[in-house]
Parts: structure tokens; sequence; C-alpha cells
């Protein structure tokens, strides 16, 4: 290099004149100095200097001391210098062979002082910029830059080829300039330096690429140069070369820093993690290696992993590396917060260190709002919101917050904003999302953020038309919010806005994120208030709500469904009903589901409960009365007495006159009876159930007195459930004295039934029967098969029949139907299995 | 009555005097003087002795195992019909089951057992393969002269069989013969046998359990002591043959068996009631409330951020 800083010396005082005086010595000179004759040039140079040395021009001299360059007599010319400096002290030309004459030397601080006040007069001077950059190659990257660039603009053209070591350096200091405006935030200064450095390299390979170390030179800062523009690919592509290259090891590896950081951008996290560790084996003491190293391990959602690396790089953060301070605390903050949460209830140790971490940066840097925002969020995280709020609140307000990045900005507000919600205050926090909201309209959080402040001014809000309100401006800002359209529907259902609901549901079926379930519980619910409801559809929606909601084990969600939809079911299916609405109240702790589920488990039982009445099945239908009536708070009107009175019939017919009694009495000291009773019953209510208690369940006497008393009622009832009743007793009474032998005092009470039996023909069949039954004889077997097995009794008398005239299959016949008709009698069974035994049947 | 009463004191011989003395003193009760013969006799026609000399052979062994345990001179006698056996006035009677459960008469002692059991298995056997071809058909028996016909009729078909069902019933003198009639004789086509003892006929149906021999003392003039002993002897007395053993009494099993005799009557039955019931219809004005059913009130699906914002 000083050997062609002397060559390129020469070329620049070769471009002088000489002085007219005695001009005819310079005009030698200047030919022996053209011609490399430089013993004659020197003799002229000095001739002319001796005759008349105020008439040589310092260009002269410039040349004169450039000879001694050549000449190698640095002794000499820095002599010849110090005379000619006496006569021109200032003058670039002379200084300029000074700057060369002490490079030469080494005495390379006084010679870059000398080049720098050349070049300040005259910016031209190449051979004295190149000097410079060289020097401040590895001190200061802007000096480098400057020096270099002005070599590159005024160095002749046919020194091009010597470029590749200032354009290599220069590449490095653009590489340099990029990382010190980056650590001062000015990342678009650094894109333009790392830009500027591509196009060196870029240059060096393409024209120098065979010299040597050129190439190598220019792929190690291409590697970084693209790392810094985040050209990952391309950056990977030339870093990799860089490494692959073994003849021409990059000795300080940052090829491989370099190339962790783009496999890391490129998510390729254990490729990355094996250049870095590359890195910190040649660079053990740069902190920003394990920090890489950290970040893979961050990547990978290994934070203990992450929190090692980055201890031992913060253990080798240099005092004077603020800005990588500052980063590896918001490292170290962020992966405090991932950390797992230590076993128990107690505080998160780990989220303290955090904000430990994130507090301490962000004092150090007070104006760093990445930082802020990290901290707010540890804040909030840890419940802090006061102090999230003071710490917005103060960046917020500080003059230089402004200028911040558009992003750093938002994510300050959006902490601000989400801090101010969590203390309720939604005004402050929907002012801070709308400020943040007009820094970036379509970030995605921020809508979110504010969208969510709006739905819940909306809840709060008493008056569901400035809850609509609300929930309007919330659509504007977001219009497929699944959210808000979920709470439109919603208010929609509240005001019976059937159909208003159903538009807001059918729109939110197409966005992404909604909760299906709830969508479907509510359409099919829509379905219900419809200006015509719509009973089908609502019991299909139901249907696929149900579905819906078990394959996301949406319990609250199943029980609201089966809530609703089981009196849809009422009408055909009332046993399913009842076990959807048990299993509502199963899985439902919540009164607003649990009453109303009640409340239709109520009619449902007691609808039931009349039903198994119908089917005789007594028992079942007072247990279902009991339940029906269990929690009168869910009963409306007269529904209390009218299932009190329904539990009381029901337990006459399963045989619990006590009971039964007691709640006659109970309703009958209620009064009311008009309201729940049909006109005649009112009127003689406690007498006839009296009478048709004893006669459900007294003994022989009891019944008697029941056929009288129920006489008695003849004036004061329609006939015909009276006659009903009065038949049934007789009946009753003939089936008890048949049983007790008195066959005479049957015939006479089967008479009296058969005069209220009426039109009655099962009751008349059955009258006809017992009268054969209490006589029976041979000559009654045409009367007993023209019974065609009613009632089925007939059967097993027609069978005895059939045994007395030695027709066992017959009987054998006759007593299985029977069996089958649910004939309950002593010896049935036997007689049926002495005839298979016996005949084999 | 082949009796020869001797002075009831001639009894205490071998046990203690005074203790004798003073429960005779206690009980002031007259014992029958000891006979100094007893007559065992036998009559058990269902019981396949094989030959009547087999059936006398069998009664004999058993009055001699009653003479060695009495001291008293036994006799045995073989009978034909009960009511020999009855007119004879033995002292002691080996009575066929079905005798001693219609007709009963002395006091039972014993009962006996064959293969462990004190009632044997009984069951329809016949020539044919089942009851309807039967019909019309003989039915050769056991003519006991004990209630024969209830022992076909209602002991062993239950009342459950028309009597005119079997078109002829033939008696025989014992189950040997009975058997015979239909397996070898083929004069008749049915006969009920103990299970073990159908003989290559078709068993038909099992009809239930017939108890076995009863041992009973006829002889009112025997003193209880002697009658003890003569109890014991027979429990003791193993024989072999048709009858495996003796066993104490079981008076239930005749009691039981005697009460199939009977025909059983089957008497019609009159018609559950159909209780006459209050119907909510005609009773109760339905609440006009029913109709409002309860929906689950939707604004708790309000969807919100919840208390915090993170």
């Amino acid at each position: 290099m000083k050997a062609s800083i002397v060559i390129v010396g020469l070329l620049s005082v070769a471009g002088g004149f000489a002085q007219a005086a005695v001009e005819d010595d310079l005009r030698d000179g200047d030919k022996y100095f053209e011609d490399a004759n430089w013993a004659k040039a020197a003799v002229a140079f000095d001739r002319a200097i001796a005759k008349a040395p105020s008439q040589v021009p310092a260009v002269a001299y410039g040349k004169r001391a450039a000879v001694f360059i050549i000449q190698k007599d640095y002794k000499g010319g820095l002599a010849f210098i110090e005379k000619a400096k006496a006569r021109f002290p200032t003058a670039p030309e002379i200084l300029e062979q000074e700057a060369l004459i002490l490079w030469q030397t080494d005495a390379h601080d006084q010679a870059v002082k000398v080049a720098e006040a050349v070049v300040a007069t005259k910016p031209s001077t190449f051979t004295n910029q190149a000097l410079i950059g060289e020097y401040y190659a590895q001190r200061d990257p802007v000096k480098t830059v400057k020096a270099y660039e002005a070599y590159l603009a005024n160095r002749p053209p046919e020194l091009e080829s010597g470029d590749v070591l200032p354009r290599v350096r220069l590449g490095f200091a653009y590489l340099a300039n990029a990382r010190a405006v980056l650590a001062d935030g000015d990342e678009a200064r650094a894109q333009a330096y790392y830009q500027k450095a591509v196009d060196q390299f870029d240059l060096v390979l393409k024209k120098f690429g065979k010299k040597p170390n050129a190439a190598v030179n220019a792929d190690n800062g291409l590697c970084a140069a693209y790392t810094g523009l985040g050209h990952f690919d391309q950056a990977v592509t030339v870093c990799e070369r860089v490494v692959g290259d073994t003849k021409h090891v990059d000795s300080n590896s940052s090829a491989w820093f370099n190339l962790g950081t783009a496999y890391l951008a490129r998510k390729q996290t254990k490729k990355a993690r094996s250049a870095a560790l590359e890195f910190t084996k040649t660079r053990k003491t740069e902190s920003r290696g394990f920090i890489l190293v950290g970040d893979t391990y961050f990547a990978d959602r290994d934070y203990p992993g992450a929190l090692d690396q980055y201890s031992r790089g913060e253990k080798l953060v240099k005092p004077n590396q603020l800005r990588d301070q500052v980063q590896l605390s918001m490292r170290l903050g962020r992966t405090y917060r991932l950390l797992p949460r230590p076993a128990g209830n107690g505080k998160n140790p780990n989220l303290d260190l955090a904000i430990e971490k994130l507090g301490t940066a962000f004092q150090a840097n007070p104006k760093n709002w990445d930082l802020a925002a990290d901290l707010g969020d540890s804040y909030i995280e840890a419940h802090q919101d006061v102090k999230a709020t003071a710490l917005t609140d103060k960046a917020i307000a500080d003059p230089d917050f402004a200028k911040a990045p558009v992003e750093q900005r938002t994510n300050v507000l959006s902490v601000a904003g989400r801090a101010q919600y969590n203390q309720h205050k939604l005004k402050e926090a929907r002012q801070r999302f709308e400020e943040a909201r007009a820094l970036r309209a379509n970030d995605v959080k921020i809508q979110h953020g504010l969208v969510m402040v709006i739905n819940e001014e909306a809840f709060e809000a008493k008056e569901n038309k400035v809850s609509q309100a609300l929930l309007d401006q919330a659509i504007q800002i977001d219009a497929s919010s699944s959210v808000t359209i979920t709470n439109l529907a919603i208010l929609a259902l509240g005001r019976n806005d059937c159909d208003a609901a159903q538009k807001y549901l059918d729109k939110l079926k197409d966005v992404r994120g909604h909760d299906s379930v709830l969508r479907l519980r509510l359409l099919a619910r829509s379905y219900l208030c419809l200006a015509k409801p719509d009973y089908k559809k609502a019991n299909e929606t139901y249907a696929a709500g149900e579905k819906e909601a078990k394959k996301a084990n949406a319990a609250l969600a199943l029980a609201e469904i089966y809530t609703e939809w089981a009196p849809l079911l009422f009408a055909t299916d009332l046993n399913d009903a009842i076990d959807k609405l048990e299993l509502a109240l199963q899985t439902a702790q919540d009164p607003t589901v649990t009453a109303p589920a009640k409340r239709n488990l109520s009619v449902a039982l007691y609808m039931r409960g009349w039903k198994e009445m119908r089917e005789g099945k007594a028992n079942d239908a007072a247990n279902d009365f009991d339940r029906a009536n269990r929690d009168p708070s869910q009963l409306k009107g007269t529904e209390p007495l009218a299932f009190e009175f329904s539990l009381a019939l029901a337990q006459l017919d399963a045989g619990r006159a006590n009971e039964a009694l007691k709640l006659f009495r109970s309703l009958a000291t209620k009064g009311s009876q008009g309201t729940y009773l049909k006109p005649a019953y009112a009127k003689v209510g406690p007498q006839l159930f009296a009478a048709y208690a004893s006669y459900r369940t007294g003994n022989l006497a009891q019944r008697q007195q029941a056929a009288t008393d129920l006489a008695k009622l003849q004036n004061d009832m329609p006939s015909g459930k009276l006659d009903e009743l009065l038949a049934a007793t007789w009946e009753s009474i003939a089936y008890e004295q048949w049983r007790n032998g008195q066959v005479g005092a049957a015939q006479k009470s089967l008479q009296s039934a058969e005069k209220y039996a009426g039109n009655t023909a099962d009751m008349k069949k059955r009258i006809a029967m017992d009268r054969i039954a209490l006589t029976l004889d041979k000559t009654d077997l045409q009367a007993l098969e023209g019974l065609q097995g009613t009632p089925p009794e007939a059967l097993l008398n027609l069978g005895i029949l059939y045994d007395q005239l030695g027709r066992p299959k017959d009987a054998y016949d006759a007593w299985t139907r029977a069996k089958a008709r649910g004939v309950q009698h002593r010896d049935l069974q036997k007689w049926i299995d002495a005839k298979k035994r016996i005949y084999g049947y | 009555m082949a009796t020869n009463q001797t002075s009831g004191l001639g009894l205490l011989t071998s046990a203690g005097l005074g203790l004798a003395v003073l429960c005779l003193g206690g009980v002031a009760t007259a014992q029958p003087a000891p006979p100094t013969k007893i007559v065992v006799g036998i009559y058990a026609p269902s019981i396949e002795f094989g030959a009547a000399q087999q059936r006398l052979a069998y009664v004999q062994g058993l009055a001699k195992a009653i003479e060695s345990a009495t001291g008293i001179k036994t006799e045995a006698q073989s009978y034909a019909n009960v009511g020999a056996l009855r007119k004879d006035n033995v002292d002691f009677a080996v009575i066929d089951g079905q005798c001693y459960a219609t007709a009963g008469g002395g006091k039972l002692l014993a009962t006996a057992t064959i293969n462990g059991s004190t009632t044997r298995a009984f069951a329809l056997f016949a020539s044919v393969a089942d009851m309807q071809s039967l019909k019309g058909k003989k039915l050769a028996f056991v003519a006991t002269g004990c209630n024969d016909a209830g022992f076909v009729d209602n002991a062993m078909l239950e009342s459950e069989v028309d009597p005119a069902f079997f078109g002829a019933r033939t008696g025989k003198p014992d189950l040997a013969a009975a058997v015979a009639e239909v397996a070898s004789y083929k004069a008749a086509q049915a006969v009920f046998a103990p299970t073990t003892s159908g003989k290559g006929l078709t068993k038909l149906f099992d009809t239930g359990a017939v108890p076995n021999p009863a041992f009973v003392a006829l002889g009112k003039a025997v003193p209880a002591a002697i009658e003890s002993k003569v109890a014991g002897a027979v429990m003791s007395f193993g024989g072999g043959g048709a009858i495996g053993g003796w066993t104490k009494p079981e008076s239930g099993i005749y009691a039981s068996f005697g009460g199939r005799f009977g025909r059983a009557v089957k008497i019609g039955t009159l018609a559950t009631p159909d209780p006459a019931r209050l119907d909510a219809r005609d009773v109760l004005i339905e609440p006009v409330t029913l109709k409002d059913t309860a929906v689950v009130d939707v604004r708790h699906h309000f969807v919100r951020a919840g208390d915090r914002l993170e």
C-alpha cells in the first residue's frame, strides 16, 4: 500500500506547470519528471530553486519532494519539505508529499494529521484520502467512508485496478456505520448504508473477483450486508459460501454470526444455533454470539435455554454497548415473562424478574419506547395496571414520543389502552386505542382492543339504545368482528327483534373464529320468536347446536339448548324432553339457566304425570307430580294448586289413600277450587274426593259406604262421570264379595254395577263375564267364547270350560293367551305348565 | 293278635329297679304286657322284589332282626292285598306308600329308603311316543285297592286329564306285572312307574314323587318299649334287595301324597275391576300458563373481553 500511495502521489504531482522566470529549468524538470528520469528532474528542479526560489511554484517543490520519495530519500525529502514549507507553509502540493513521506516512515499519526489538513483545503488529493481511509479503517468508519468515497471520486481512472482494498474497506466501513445508526434507532439510514455496502462488495466481486482475497473479502462483506438488509435468502447463500471456504477462513467468524442470524430469520433454529455457537468459539468475549444462541432457544420456546444464554451474554456486555444492553434487557424481560410459572399459587418470581430487568433497562433508556411497551406489558401481566398507566402516560407526554416510529408509539398506546381497561376506565382506554388506531388504522390488535372496549361500554350501558349505538360504532371499526356481531344479535334477541338477530347470526356464520355453538344456540332461539315462529327449523337448529356443543364439550351451552329445545318435544316425546331438562339441571349451576330449566321440567313432569295416569301408572305419575310441584317458585297462576291436586289423585290411584286425603284436605283449606277445578267438581269437591278415596283404597265396608255417598251426589253432578264412579264402585264391591265367597251378594252388586254402567262397553263386558264366572258351567261355553277375550279373564274361564270338556289343547291355548294378556291368577301358570308337561304342547 | 301278655313288672329285669319304680309311680299309665310273639306283615306291590318268595324272604329277615332286638319270637307274613293284611291283625306291617297315604292306620315307625331316598320319582311310561297317541288306549296300573282311581287321575295326572281319556284301565297285582303288561305282553300301552322301572318304554312325562312303604305298628297291645325296640330294629335293618333300608318315620310325605288324591277343581275368576279414574280433562281446569315455557335469557352471552385485556 505504501508503494501505491507513492506512485499515485507522483502522478498527482505530474499534473503541475512551470514558472516563467526559471521556466527553462522548470520545463526541463517537468520533462524529466514525466519521463521518469528522476535524477535529471531533481537536478533541474534544484537548479530552478537555487536560481530563483521565489519564482518556483509550490507544485514544482512538490515534484521535487516526490523525487525524494521515489528515490526513497525520506530524510532528504523531509528536509527539503521543511525548506519548502518556509516559502509555502500551507501549500497542499507540498504537504501532500510530506504526508506521504511521513506515512512511508511509519509516522502514521503525523501523516494523517498532515493529510487531513491537505484534504481539508484540497479534497481531490486522492493520495492523502487513501492514506486517511486506510488509517481510519480500523478506527472510525465515518471518516473511513468519507476518505474512501473521496479517493474513489478523484483517483485517476488508470488506478482503478488498485480499488480492491479501498472498496473492501469502504464496504466494511458502511457496515460499521449501519450498525452505528441502527444503535441510534435510525433504521432507514442503516438500510441505506447496508445497500451501499452491498454495492461496493458486488462491484469488487464483479470487477476484481479474480484478484487475491478480493472475492473472499467481498463475500464476507456481502454476508453481513445482506443480513443487515434482511435479505436472508441471499445472506444464507453468501454466508454459507464464506464459512464453506476452508482456504480462506474468516478469522473474525463474523460470517458465522451473520449466517446464524439469517438462519434464525428463516426459522432454521437448529442451523442458526450451530452457526451462532461457531461464532462463540472464536468470539468468546462477545455478548452478541451468546445473545444469538439465546435467540435460537427463544425461537424454539426453550425459555430456560434462552435465559441461560442471555445471562452469559449479559456478563459480556461492555459498558459502552448501551444498545446491546437495552436489547438484552428486553430479551431477558421477555424470556422471564415466558418462563414456566413455578409450581404453587404464589407470586410469579419470573414476572418480577422480567419487570426488574426491563425496569432497569428502561431507567437507563427512558426514551426507548420499545422498552416502555415491554415493561408496560409486564406490568399488565403482573396486574400492576396503575404502574403501566403511569409509565405509558409519562412516555406519551414526552416531547420525543411524537417523533418515535409509528410502531413503537402504537405499542405504547396499546399498552396504555389495556392498562386503562383493566382499571375499568373504559373512556380513557377507548381514547388510547383510538389514538393508536389513528396511527395504524389497520393494526388488527389495536382494532381488536378498541372493539372490545366499545363492546364493554355497550354491555355496561343501561339503555338498550345506547348499547346498540355503541355496537354500531364498533361494527364500523371492524365489520367482521365476531364479538360485535354476536352482541348485536344478542341485543336484537333481547328486544325480540328476531328477524334482525337472524341476519346478524347469518352473517356470523362466515366470520372466522366465531363461537359456532353459541351461534347455533342463538339461531335456534331466533326461530322461536319470529313474527311467525318456525318450530321445525328451531328443532333442527337445536339438534345441530346439540351436536356442536357435544363436540366442543360445551356443557353450559348444551344445558341452554336442552332447556329451550325440550318444550318443542313435549308433544312428541315427553320422556326425551324430560331427559334433556334433567341433564341441563345436572350440568348447569347458573340460575340464568337453571331457573327456566326447572320451570320447563315442572311443566313436562306435570304433563307426563297425566299421561301416566291415563296409562294406569299411578306410582310413576305420583312421583312426577311430586317432582313437578317441588319448586313452587317456578310455577305460575293456578299451577301449584293444579299440580297438588293431580298429585292427590295419583296418590289415590297408587293406593296411598292417607297421603291423598291429606292433600285433599290441604287443598280444601287453601280454597280457590273454582280456579283449578271444573264447576261441578269445585262444588262437591270434598265429598266427592273423600268417597272416591274410599272407593279406590278402602275395604269392602268402606267401598259400600262410598257407593252410598256417591249416590247422594247425583243431584249435584253431571250423571256421566258419577255413574261411571258408581258402576266402578259396585264392581269393586262385587269383586271383594266374590273373593270372600259371598257369591249371592256379589251377584247383587254386579246388578247394581250394571245399572250404572250405561254405555261403557268394557265395563258391561266385565260385568257379564263376572256373572258367568260366578256360576261357571259347561253351558257357558258359547257366552264366554262370544266375549272374545274381553276382559282377558274370560280366557282363563274359557280355558277351565275347555278343560272340563276334555279339550286340553284349547284350554292350554286359552290360558296362555290369558297369561299373555296379564291375567293374574294363583294357579294359572301351574295349569299351563301341567298341560305343557303332560301333553307336550 | 297273637300276644301273650305278662306283668309289666316282668320288664324290669335289666334296667335299674329304683328308677323304674320312680317312673312307674310318676306315670300312672297302664302298659300292656309284652307279647309272646310278634307278627310282621308286608303289602308293598309297588316294590320290585322280583318274586313273591323274595318278598317273603325280605320280611322274614326283618322279622328275625326284630326278634333279635326284642327277644320275642317274631313271624313274617306276606299278603296279596291290603285287606287281607288288615284282617289278620298283624302287630307290625310294611305297607305300600299309596295305601298308607290314602288309608293310614297304625302308628308310623319308619319309612323305607330306596336309593337313599324316602320317595321315588314316578313317570308315565308308554309304548307310544306321546300323550296324544294314548287317547283311547289302555292304561295298566297296580291295583292296590287304595283309591287307585285317585292315584291315576289325580295324584299322577294332576286332574289335568279327562278320566275318559284312556279307553280302558287294567289293574295288576304288583308293579312288575303292571310294567310287564305294557312292556312284555303289550296288553296295555301305558303305566305309571318309578322312573327307574321303565324297562325300554318311553317316558312321556314326570308325575311327581311317590312315598316309599311305611313300617307301621298295627297291634294296639304292644308296649311302647317293645314298639321302640321294633322300630330301632327296623331302622337298623339293612336287608338289601328292593328296599334299601329304613329311616325315621316321615309322616309328612304320606300326608302330602294323600292330599293329591282328591280331584283338583278349577274355579273361574272374576275380572279385575278397572278402576274408574278422575281424568285431568274432566276435573281440572288446565292451567293456561302451561304453555308459558321458559327460555334462557341470552344477555349473559354478551361477549366481553373479561375483566382484563392482557
